[in-house]
């Protein structure tokens, strides 16, 4: 690092990212806190002579609080965590594997094919998938299986959101596996391990800080999980106005005009997703601690 | 049209070209215009410029035809990036940064919510000889604390349709009332398991308050400032009541119109009917182009043989935005498109709307049915008798919008779990009410 | 977050830059091969259908057999139909998301770059507090920030501009953060030093030596840049009121979900899902030999 000696580059450098985000990130959430703490009050005659904005203290986070809903739509949002997440963490970790074992074939193929989904925008990997499941047009069974029913709908949704990210978490963990030195896994080999033997004891441990961090991204992912629940609803009367989190502060802003309400669930749910992250980080120490034995 | 988007209109480039065009001439020789109420100009013309959003199919000629005649007030169409109250939240958004249109066209329901909001201006000053074209009933959407707020274009009452030749071929006539209705029902998802006489639809709750309309109630009513609400009312209830028998019974389907299986249903012929309104001839021919001329229009049943009245399923009014720097010129294109017969004449051919205007309901370009209903010439003189009966709310509520994503999320919820339907129509109404509360309105009870 | 353990491009030795793949040397290993092939096809899969259906006609798309392509020349006819849907408003969607996607890009990766080098590489007053607010920022949601955004864009009556959907996304936090671990992995001090010594200045060293060796991760950064930005709906949804600005996520949005229920033509609606799909696919699989996703790996031992 460089001595701190007072140098002009670097805040030059600096500056444009600081602006922005002082303008573009900062002042707007500072601006959405104090709407989450305002509301509405219309006064005078049928339909409101007046309509003022007026303090509204803690009212908005305590509606959202004791709204049973709100704690619904949390459940939900778990659920498909619990399955997406472990889901996309094993698939990627799977197919690294897989990608990096000797004399593998067909990897260049099907590396690209395993990342095309990334390229795919989430509102529109919904609506394909949306056709993949309706017995109208399924070519996989849609007549038989019920993709929208009461249970099924979470491993439905669950499924786009792991086809969207599986591929770009396989890349970052096939590179890390590229990047590991070669001698230990060498050694193994001339000692007889096989090669599942290697990637479970040799390459898997080694890369747990690769793993640790996708599973991080993985879960902030799921939390703020809305494309593909929004696209799929007009098919699935399974799936509410309000069936995730971040679903209801958009029905709030955008369709009930209610910024006052969705501001302060939005918060809510942000005050969650750290307490989350930071208990995601605290296992995954633990994890790579345990790993590097 | 009644129905939010079809086809989008075409790009404003084009809108904007024309526009350019017609500034051009304008301002090349001074036209001799003097309807524009230019009561500051001295001589030389100023041109006004004005916004109109508008998601309807076909709106584009009816906007050119008007700026050709009148190159004092040139009207550009904008297509909204979202309908329904996507639209109107925008549209409150938007008035608070100021940035609205001058003119926007907004279903009836959402009127009060936005004279709540404070989006759009009274109209009287503007156009006083407004009221005269239209019946009370009319008037009444758009009239409120004794003020004209918008000019109401079209009028879409609820209407049965459907498969003429399934019907002969099971012996069947149009039912006239409910319990006939029920009957059809059954009998044709007898014949075939596979085929439905309708669908319920969870997912447009306008479609239910139509129905409930029908049945005498009235969800809003108001005394003075203050309102009550009714969501779950006696006659709603047994709406609620009737439709949930039959999707027990497994006769109607559970898809709401417009859905891809609903859709595919249309097509194949496993749907052959639908408790639509006036302006679903001018949907059929995308929906199930292969059916065209097998369809039949019929008075929807009522509940006692011979009650002719009936509730509406959509139908808009334009309105002057309070953003709007022109007020008095937005009013006067408003009036022009859906008052004068110029402008209905443009709206019927060009949107298939059936007009609110009294008068022109009688209008000639109304005496050959749409395309799709070739089959039934005298389909428009139907609709004029439906339209004599139409009956809907006193008022509708100034949170609309909640209540309505209430209502798809609840009947949804219900449909999905199986459960009570009358138990979703109690949690609609406590949620409008506990809304309107939060609000600071006035709720009696 | 230190610079120990970290990738650092031709110190390590990765075993690819050493050793070529030892393939021809026994017979395949199937399993892994098997389980890759399984997983591609289910990475495939949704297009591989859009390709089917694009050759169905509306009546058959609802009425044929799934995965069986129809060969009566309606692929043509929906392409062509989608293309000229509106007065050719799909190319103008696709020119438009275009614009967002390379000019956001290219901006946002530019002043990434140059705020990853800063905090990457000096050490200055509040730099660490910095970059601490900006690892924060990541977590905030995009639907918490889109009204204030658009409130604050209309008192300057920039919404329904191509600016108002830029302007938000020239800044990411991530990649900021991807840039700043890349700088001090990839731009040694020893270089700098030494450069400073010759007399270089700051500015110097930063356009000759720093933006070359962090060259890799910025072409990263554009493309995951370039991808995000390419995919934003809810963006463009809260900013844009007119069709002939939309980008392809929200014009293909309107055309096939309107709210409140009107028919589509669901053939061009397929269509054009498939023409959107095509041009980004065949764009990365080209340019893939140019980036390199082992930076933000890299990132990690920290």
């Amino acid at each position: 690092m460089a001595k701190r000696r007072p140098r002009l580059l670097p805040v030059l450098l600096v500056t444009p990212a600081l602006v922005l985000l002082v303008l573009f990130i900062a002042a707007p959430a500072g601006y959405a806190l104090y709407l989450s703490l305002m509301k509405v009050r219309v006064s005078g005659g049928l339909l409101g002579t007046t309509t003022t904005q007026v303090f509204a203290g803690a009212g908005n986070y305590v509606a959202t609080f004791t709204d049973p809903e709100f704690w619904h739509s949390l459940g939900r949002m778990l659920l498909v965590a619990v399955i997406g997440v472990p889901a996309t963490v094993i698939l990627a970790t799977l197919f690294a594997l897989c990608l990096d074992a000797n004399r593998a074939r067909l990897t260049t193929v099907t590396r690209l094919a395993i990342f095309l989904p990334y390229a795919v925008p989430g509102v529109i990997a919904s609506l394909l998938w949306g056709f993949l499941y309706l017995p109208a047009t399924s070519p996989i069974g849609g007549d038989a299986i019920n993709y929208f029913g009461g249970r099924t709908i979470f491993f439905t949704v669950a499924n786009v959101a792991v086809w969207g990210v599986v591929g770009f978490n396989t890349v970052v963990l096939y590179t890390a596996l590229r990047a590991l030195p070669r001698d230990t896994c060498e050694a193994a080999q001339i000692d007889g391990a096989s090669e599942a033997q290697i990637a479970l004891r040799i390459k898997l441990p080694l890369i747990a800080p690769a793993i640790a961090m996708i599973s991080l991204f993985s879960v902030i992912g799921a939390m703020q999980l809305f494309n593909e629940p929004t696209a799929l609803r007009p098919l699935a009367n399974a799936i509410t106005s309000t069936w995730v989190p971040l679903m209801r502060v958009y029905s709030d802003a955008f369709v009930n005009n209610d910024i006052y309400g969705g501001a302060a669930s939005a918060f809510t749910l942000l005050v969650m997703t750290v307490a989350a992250t930071v208990g995601v980080r605290v296992l995954a120490n633990r994890f790579v601690r345990r790993e590097r034995g | 049209m009644a129905r939010r988007p079809g086809r989008p209109a075409p790009r404003t480039a084009a809108a904007a070209a024309a526009t350019l065009t017609a500034a051009t001439l304008a301002l090349a020789g001074c036209s001799s215009s003097g309807s524009s109420s230019s009561a500051s100009s001295s001589g030389s013309h100023q041109v006004v410029h004005l916004t109109i959003t508008d998601w309807d199919n076909g709106m584009q000629t009816v906007v050119g035809t008007w700026n050709k005649a009148h190159p004092g007030i040139q009207v550009q169409l904008i297509k909204p990036s979202g309908t329904g109250y996507t639209l109107y939240n925008k549209l409150i958004t938007d008035n608070r940064a100021g940035t609205n249109p001058d003119i926007s066209e907004i279903e009836y329901q959402a009127l009060p919510e936005m004279v709540a909001n404070k989006v759009i201006v009274p109209l009287d000053r503007y156009l006083p000889g407004l009221a005269a074209k239209y019946s009370s009933a009319a008037l009444d959407q758009v009239r409120f604390q004794g003020a004209i707020y918008g000019v109401p274009q079209n009028i879409c009452p609820m209407v049965f349709f459907y498969r003429q030749d399934v019907f002969s071929k099971l012996g069947l006539k149009a039912p006239a009332t409910w319990d006939q209705y029920a009957a059809d029902a059954a009998a044709i998802h007898k014949a075939n398991p596979k085929q439905y006489l309708g669908n319920f639809d969870a997912a447009d709750p306008e479609w239910f308050a139509g129905l409930a309309q029908q049945a005498g109630a009235n969800w809003w009513t108001t005394s003075g400032d203050k309102w009550t609400v009714a969501i779950n009312d006696a006659a709603t209830q047994k709406v609620a009541a009737y439709w949930q028998g039959l999707v027990n019974k497994g006769v109607i389907s559970p898809e709401p119109s417009f859905s891809t299986q609903w859709n595919t249903d249309m097509n194949k012929g496993t749907m052959v009917g639908w408790v639509s309104a006036q302006w679903a001839p001018n949907q059929l021919p995308t929906i199930a182009p292969s059916t065209a001329g097998k369809w039949q229009a019929a008075a929807l049943p009522a509940w006692t043989a011979g009650d002719q009245a009936v509730g509406t399923w959509g139908g808009e009014a334009e309105v002057v935005t309070a953003n709007s720097k022109h007020p008095a010129e937005a009013a006067q294109f408003v009036q022009w498109m859906n008052s004068t017969t110029q402008g209905l004449n443009l709206l019927i051919k060009n949107v298939d709307a059936f007009p609110a205007a009294t008068f022109a309901q009688a209008l000639p370009a109304l005496s050959s049915p749409p395309a799709f209903m070739s089959d039934q010439p005298d389909y428009y003189a139907l609709m004029k008798t439906i339209a004599q009966n139409v009956r809907g709310f006193q008022i509708w509520g100034p949170n609309a919008s909640v209540t309505f994503s209430s209502y798809s999320d609840a009947f949804a919820s219900a449909l999905q779990n199986h459960t009570s339907f009358a138990q979703a129509l109690n949690k609609v109404q406590t949620t409008t009410v506990n809304d309107m509360q939060k609000s600071g309105f006035q709720v009696a009870g | 977050m230190t610079a120990t353990g970290t990738i650092t491009p031709g110190t390590a030795a990765p075993r690819a830059a050493v050793e070529p793949r030892r393939h021809t040397r026994r017979r395949a290993n199937t399993g892994p091969t098997v389980v890759l092939l399984i997983g591609a096809l289910y990475c495939v899969l949704p297009a591989l259908w859009i390709l089917v259906a694009a050759t169905k006609s509306n009546a058959e798309l609802f009425s044929t057999a799934p995965y069986l392509p129809s060969f009566h020349g309606a692929f043509w006819s929906n392409i062509s139909g989608v293309i000229r849907y509106n007065h050719g408003i799909f190319l103008r969607w696709a020119l438009n998301s275009v614009i967002y996607a390379v000019g956001g890009g290219i901006a946002s990766t530019a002043i990434a770059g140059a705020a990853g080098y800063a905090l990457g590489k000096y050490d200055f007053y509040g730099s660490r507090v910095i970059f601490r607010v900006i690892v924060a920022a990541v977590l905030l949601p995009q639907i918490l920030l889109a009204v204030p955004q658009y409130l604050l864009l209309a008192k300057f009556g920039l919404t329904n501009t191509y600016a108002s959907v830029i302007l938000p996304q020239l800044v990411s936090p991530f990649a900021i953060y991807l840039c700043k671990i890349y700088a001090e992995a990839s731009v040694p001090d020893e270089i700098m030093e030494a450069a400073r010594i010759d007399g270089s200045s700051e500015l110097r060293i930063f356009t000759s030596v720093g933006s070359r060796l962090m060259l890799p991760a910025l072409a990263t950064v554009l493309l995951l840049q370039f991808i995000g930005i390419w995919n934003n709906f809810l963006l463009p949804f809260v900013m844009l009121s007119s069709n002939s600005l939309y980008p392809l996520t929200l014009g293909l949005y309107g055309m096939i979900m309107p709210t409140g229920g009107q028919p589509n033509e669901y053939s061009l609606v397929v269509a054009g899902v498939f023409l959107s799909i095509v041009p980004l696919a065949a764009l990365f699989l080209s340019l893939q030999r140019f980036w390199r996703i082992d930076l933000i790996s890299g990132g990690l031992k920290a």
